[in-house]
């Protein structure tokens, strides 16, 4: 168990488990499926609260995001402010997405930084909350993690890369209550989205 | 006209009963700050909501088209005339019909051409990618110094994208200059 008292930020490296150890997604039980709020919402806009990862309703807010995330065609990755909750905390499943390198399957995150960022590269976004518009973006393509599991309340870090560094990162933005809309390249990087799954 | 709240109000019940015109207007000319500012003044002080817009410099000529809803397209065209009166731009007013069923979109590539320049590398390129089905949906183009630039991005019938590129290779060759074709696809995250 981690030895931070109150989760959020971990200052010492050595009370934080790289990876996820054995924690699983099932330890959240079953969620339900909450529907998911598009912009102009301004909850999506507002900063996320840190929240207490071990409590009952930190904990069941993780299982509806691993749920919703489940049921949405090509959703990799959903946050609170998605569905409505300003807090930090959200689920990310990059398996079997064809740009995958490194993937930690399904998790959740708590109050979740980036602790360090390397090799950034464009490349093309949306998002489940600006349905009609994608954009291009810089993100790290080397990217480090910390957080706090739900549920246990193990701190822990996550080195990853590409594709699923991209997703985290889209997700952490959403918990500081920014959209990818914030962070396009230019006045000509959004576009209206051509496919929808 | 103040564009106070009251008269704004009563500007839009007014264009909603008379029927919302979709207008596509164009403002080209000598670039100088607050143009931009100037015509959407303009707009909102008419009840005219700015939808879709575009706008960019062309070899320094400030260049904006936009699409908006609002009021009949003469009283816009009155309403820009002030804008345009010193002769350094002009603004074009014209209806348009909403767009209906738009056609299934293709898959979204991104053709990147450079070169020396010379006559035809945009005419040659594009009909290539016409001739294959492909829609040009966004297309900027740049000269500078000898070096010739095209970059559009074009949906593509499925499946087609491999002979294309062959095509247009060749169509390259013949101009001698580079083409590349590459995928668009969003991460949805």
């Amino acid at each position: 168990m981690s030895g931070a008292p109150d989760g959020p930020h971990v200052e010492e490296r050595s009370d934080v488990y790289v990876g996820l150890g054995d924690w699983t997604p099932e330890s959240l039980g079953s969620g339900r499926v909450v529907p998911v709020v598009a912009a102009p919402d301004p909850v999506l806009s507002r900063p996320g609260a840190e929240v207490d990862p071990t409590a009952e309703e930190t904990v069941r807010l993780a299982a509806d995001l691993v749920a919703t995330m489940r049921v949405s065609p090509g959703c990799v990755g959903l946050a609170a402010p998605q569905v409505g909750v300003s807090a930090q905390v959200f689920a990310v499943d990059v398996t079997g997405h064809p740009k995958t390198v490194t993937g930690h399957g399904v998790f959740v995150l708590c109050n979740a930084r980036v602790v360090e960022a390397t090799r950034w590269k464009a490349g093309r976004e949306g998002c489940m909350s600006v349905p009609d518009l994608t954009g291009d973006v810089k993100r790290a393509t080397r990217l480090v993690v910390e957080g706090v599991l739900p549920g246990s309340g193990e701190s822990v870090r996550l080195v990853t890369d590409g594709f699923e560094a991209r997703a985290l990162q889209h997700e952490i933005d959403h918990c500081a209550g920014l959209l990818f809309l914030d962070r396009v390249a230019g006045a000509h990087a959004i576009y209206q989205r051509k496919v929808y799954l | 006209m103040d564009g106070g709240v009251g008269r704004r109000r009563q500007r839009v019940t007014i264009g909603q009963n008379a029927r919302m015109n979709e207008l596509a207007i164009t403002v080209i000319g000598r670039d100088r700050p607050g143009i931009v500012a100037d015509v959407a003044e303009v707009l909102a002080r008419l009840g005219a909501n700015l939808t879709d817009s575009t706008m960019t410099r062309l070899r320094g000529h400030f260049a904006m088209t936009l699409i908006c809803v609002g009021p009949a397209a003469a009283e816009v065209e009155t309403a820009l005339a002030p804008l345009a009166a010193d002769g350094q731009l002009l603004a074009t007013v014209r209806a348009v019909t909403p767009d209906g069923e738009t056609a299934p979109a293709g898959d979204p590539y991104v053709m990147a051409v450079h070169g020396a320049d010379r006559m035809g590398i945009v005419a040659e390129m594009t009909r290539v990618l016409a001739d294959a089905g492909g829609n040009v949906t966004d297309l900027s183009t740049r000269l500078a110094g000898p070096l010739y630039v095209v970059v559009a991005e074009v949906e593509l019938p499925p499946g087609t994208a491999g002979e294309l590129a062959d095509r247009l290779n060749e169509a390259a060759a013949g101009l001698g200059v580079e083409v590349t074709l590459r995928p668009a696809l969003p991460d949805m995250l």
